[in-house]
């Protein structure tokens, strides 16, 4: 005679269960690679110039002008007011109204995106859940997808890929609820929003949308004849609504980025690339992935990251016919926008281990793919495949938390921190500044600053910056040019060897090597 | 109360202890202050105008060091991750302040890193007093590297005029686990 204890958990207290174990894991985790200590650190690190231009458009809405369609930011390039087209500005809207009602402080910024990828990581988690029916295994899985330290060390960032992968993965779990629950439109139209918000922050989570696409497409050829219990996957009054929301999306996310080029053109201030290159010679395409190989490889993904998403695949491949058709399609058909988007823009990847982020929606298709993959197969043939799973994925986690770990503490060495950008002085100016009475309205000369506006944002003055490139007539304008009141130096050799002109009498202060020039 | 909501209750309050004890175990190894855990004279020593017994180290030609603190491994740092620690007060009359805190890892027959932090990040005010705080991750001490002491010790590699002077200097030395 068997005998199995068998407990019956209500639902309830499963949800609320899983709801801490998602908290307990990301507090965890977070803590463990000492995320809490870098909220509150302004603009630092790798790609500060995106970040310090993302962070000036917050801090000029709440100083300047709240008008959500004019985003303003500290460079004026040629322009006077420094409004600049970029992309849709909500991210750094939000934090504009937190430093509005408490103060300036970037712990706003910072919050809000890493508020958006954990609602973002937590709702396709309870999809995952949804199909697994393990909170356990879903918590793994979710972990394993999450494991990028290009995704973890931009999740408290101020770049916007983040952001847009929160909204997409919030939006693929509505997406969801909305085939379930044909009736209830509540669904559709949040799935959408949300996948709206995504492609406007960044164009490149369109695939997720066009991917929809994909599916009613082929369930208008019968692909899910055999495998939907309908016989089709979509109602005809579903495939409507989302062909007409795909159209509504193209038009108002062409809208916003024909607006946005106008801003920049009209206003002469071009602060951010609103256009792609495609690249097309052999050798630079080669170079670019030897680069690739070299410097960004393990900042996708771990080593132990590889090994387990391609491990899935491959499992997934071998195993089709235990494949939910459904989620394979998906993730085929994400996969396939993703390398269409490589093969086009792959000259940006060069410098940018950022983009990375948004084609990440394959990764967690992947993985919601295998989760199902798992229950079915565990189901069909022994839970012990489960459990050997559970245990594989344990130590690759481990393995690759720990890889995570070493990348995250890395970017926010302050060795490491002064090496890719060295701007660590300008971080604790704006005091001292306000209290010689120098007003962020007298427009100030930064230099020597590669970047777009890196150093006028950290001292928060509006003006302009020029690097060493700068010829000494266009210098000689500039500092004869009776808009700007002061100048503030990094290096005083190098300004002298451009303008021997001496402003020795004309210091105001100095601070960690910068020197402060009064103008006029 | 109902049984769920004295576990949802019970599962918050346990989710807000386990936040508050997440944090990482720092060991302390050694601490060195000025003065007691030099182990070779460096830089001039400088009497302070203002409390006669009290003095500071001064570095003000090109190549100068200032003294040498030394700390020897014990087995328990072998393979773990050391975080030096320093702090104390710099001035410095150059705006770019070339001075530097450098350290260095060795054994006896060959040196395995030589770093350091520039204090041109410190210096708020010439010819103040600017309080400094440098962290340092050093790297394992592994079979590759395989170094027996850490050496910390200040450095003015150019001068042309410069005075760069140090005060109350305390070096940390954490082990992280």
């Amino acid at each position: 005679m068997k005998f199995r204890l068998r407990i019956d958990i209500p639902e309830n207290v499963k949800r609320t269960i899983g709801i801490f174990l998602f908290v307990i894991a990301l507090a965890w985790f977070f803590n463990s690679i000492g995320l809490p200590a870098t909220m509150s650190k302004r603009p630092c690190s790798i790609h500060l110039f995106g970040q310090t231009e993302r962070a000036s458009i917050a801090l000029n809405y709440s100083e300047r002008d709240m008008n959500f369609f004019l985003p303003r930011i500290h460079k004026f390039d040629h322009g006077d007011d420094g409004i600049t087209g970029m992309e849709f500005p909500l991210v750094p809207y939000v934090p504009a109204i937190c430093y509005k009602l408490f103060g300036f402080n970037e712990i706003y910024y910072r919050g809000f995106v890493l508020l958006i990828i954990v609602a973002g990581l937590f709702l396709f988690y309870q999809l995952v859940y949804s199909v697994t029916k393990s909170y356990v295994l879903s918590l793994g899985l979710i972990a394993a997808a999450y494991f990028s330290p290009a995704l973890i060390f931009y999740s408290n960032n101020f770049m916007p890929d983040v952001p847009s992968l929160g909204f997409v993965l919030a939006g693929w779990y509505y997406f969801f609820k909305f085939l379930r629950n044909e009736q209830n439109k509540k669904y559709f139209r949040i799935y959408w929003l949300l996948m709206l918000l995504g492609i406007l922050i960044k164009i490149t989570s369109f695939i997720s949308l066009t991917a929809v696409i994909g599916l009613v497409i082929l369930d208008s050829m019968g692909f899910f004849k055999k495998t939907s219990e309908r016989g089709f996957l979509f109602s005809k009054n579903q495939k409507r609504t989302i062909i007409v929301g795909y159209i509504l999306t193209i038009l108002l996310v062409a809208a916003w980025y024909l607006y946005a080029r106008w801003l920049s053109n009209h206003y002469k201030n071009a602060g951010f690339l609103l256009s792609q290159t495609v690249e097309t010679a052999w050798a630079e395409i080669v170079g670019i992935w030897s680069y690739i190989n070299k410097v960004h490889k393990y900042e996708y993904f771990t080593y132990e990251g590889y090994v387990l998403f391609g491990s899935l695949f491959t499992v997934l491949l071998l195993g089709y016919k235990f494949v939910s058709r459904l989620y394979f399609t998906i993730t085929i058909l994400i996969l396939i926008g993703n390398l269409i988007f490589i093969c086009l823009f792959f000259s940006q990847f060069h410098d940018h281990e950022y983009y990375i982020i948004p084609l990440l929606p394959f990764i967690f298709m992947l993985v919601l793919t295998f989760g199902d993959f798992l229950q079915r197969v565990s189901l069909r043939f022994s839970r012990l495949i489960y459990f050997a799973f559970l245990v594989i994925l344990f130590f690759n986690l481990k393995e690759s938390a720990a890889a995570c770990k070493k990348d995250f503490t890395l970017k926010y060495e302050p060795k490491y921190i002064r090496w890719v950008s060295d701007f660590e002085s300008y971080w604790d100016l704006e005091p001292k500044l306000r209290k010689l009475g120098i007003k962020n309205t007298d427009y100030t000369l930064a230099g020597f600053d590669k970047s777009f506006c890196n150093s006028l944002y950290l001292m928060n003055q509006l003006g302009y910056s020029f690097d060493e490139k700068i010829s000494k007539e266009d210098l000689k304008k500039l500092i004869e040019n009776p808009r700007y009141k002061y100048l503030v130096i990094s290096d005083s050799t190098k300004f002298n060897a451009f303008y021997p002109n001496s402003f020795s009498q004309n210091i105001v202060t100095t601070h960690r090597g910068l020197i402060v020039y009064k103008l006029r | 109360m109902s049984v769920k909501k004295a576990l949802r209750l019970f599962l918050f309050f346990i989710c807000l202890f386990c936040m508050a004890s997440c944090s990482r175990t720092t060991v302390m190894v050694d601490e060195l202050m000025q003065g007691s855990g030099r182990t070779s004279p460096g830089g001039i020593l400088v009497k302070d105008s203002v409390v006669k017994e009290h003095v500071f180290i001064r570095l003000d030609s090109t190549a100068m060091f200032g003294p040498l603190y030394t700390y020897h491994l014990q087995p328990e740092d072998k393979n773990k991750p050391i975080r030096l620690i320093i702090t104390g007060k710099a001035r410095d009359n150059y705006v770019r302040c070339n001075g530097t805190i450098t350290y260095f890892l060795n054994d006896t027959a060959s040196q395995y890193n030589w770093d350091g932090s520039n204090i041109l990040y410190h210096i708020t005010d010439l010819n103040k007093w600017c309080y400094f705080r440098e962290e340092i991750q050093l790297m394992k001490n592994s079979s590759q590297a395989p170094y027996t002491k850490i050496c910390v010790q200040a450095f003015l590699p150019n001068a042309r005029g410069e005075r760069f002077d140090l005060d109350s200097v305390n070096i940390k030395l954490v082990r992280t686990n």
